[in-house]
């Protein structure tokens, strides 16, 4: 440790050493006030895995909406032409009904007050 | 060794054919400051690349809920297209149809109208049952939305 001996050296060395002390300090002391517990970790997995969810199911329903809507634009001479008609009325039937629940159950539950509701069981009449 | 202690300039001058480290104290500072600014590099960096104190932060918050919402967008999304799909169909067949003037003279389009109509209207009479069957009072939410949907 002949160089220790020299004060510039030691000097050099010294601030250094303060210099990585302090920042590391410093961001120790950064993270730990912005420290959160497992819980919120786990917390936040489930907001992320839900709203993912919503979003991934809407995302997907949209682009087989748009699908089906090409696939019918190309059908639909042959099905007005040949078509089963009881299979029309049933496939716009169960449609026209599904509709109806989904369109109240969106509206009551935007506007809902009360603590008691039918949303289970209008929920339920679905097909 | 540290005579030059108090002077700011001509650090080192009557050493010149001494080795740096062997001189004085820099009063400057020349040294001290670059021994700084690589202490603190050095200490960014490695807590920037390797996370040495490895603390849950609102940073981890924000990973793990981005993490999440990936997998489940992925799961959700081909379940969304499957039920999409027969929906997009019966939606522009009922604006074709129904909406439309496509089903002229075509037994599937009469009877389709005749589906679209009955399975709307039905629904609510079956909704506003459900409601009774509940026991809600009359002045629930649930009936002055019931109110507002239009018979087809």
């Amino acid at each position: 440790m002949r160089w220790w001996r020299y004060d510039l050296p030691r000097q050099t060395l010294w601030a250094f050493m303060v210099a990585v002390g302090l920042t590391a300090g410093i961001g120790w002391l950064i993270s730990a006030l912005d420290q959160v517990t497992v819980e919120e970790i786990q917390k936040s997995e489930v907001r992320g895995a839900r709203e993912g969810g919503i979003d991934g199911y809407d995302a997907g329903f949209e682009r087989g909406r748009l699908d089906g809507g090409g696939r019918a634009a190309l059908a639909i001479e042959q099905l007005l032409e040949s078509g089963d008609p009881q299979d029309g009325y049933q496939r716009a039937y169960d449609f026209s009904w599904n509709e109806a629940i989904t369109i109240a159950l969106l509206r009551a539950k935007r506007d809902k007050l009360e603590v008691a509701s039918a949303f289970d069981e209008w929920q339920a009449l679905k097909r | 060794m540290t005579e030059q202690r108090t002077r700011l300039t001509g650090w080192g001058a009557g050493e010149v054919e001494t080795v740096w480290w062997k001189r004085g104290r820099d009063p400057i500072g020349r040294h001290t400051m670059v021994a700084v600014v690589f202490g603190v590099i050095l200490a960014a960096l490695v807590g920037a690349v390797f996370d040495p104190l490895n603390l849950l932060t609102a940073e981890d918050i924000r990973r793990a809920e981005q993490a999440a919402y990936e997998i489940a967008f992925a799961d959700a999304e081909p379940l969304g297209y499957v039920d999409g799909i027969p929906y997009g169909e019966l939606q522009y067949l009922g604006a074709e149809i129904v909406a439309g003037d496509a089903a002229a003279d075509s037994a599937y389009g009469d009877r389709f109208s005749d589906g679209w109509s009955a399975g709307w209207n039905e629904a609510l009479t079956a909704m506003r049952q459900t409601a009774l069957d509940v026991g809600l009072p009359e002045n629930y939410t649930e009936f002055r939305v019931l109110d507002e949907f239009e018979p087809r």
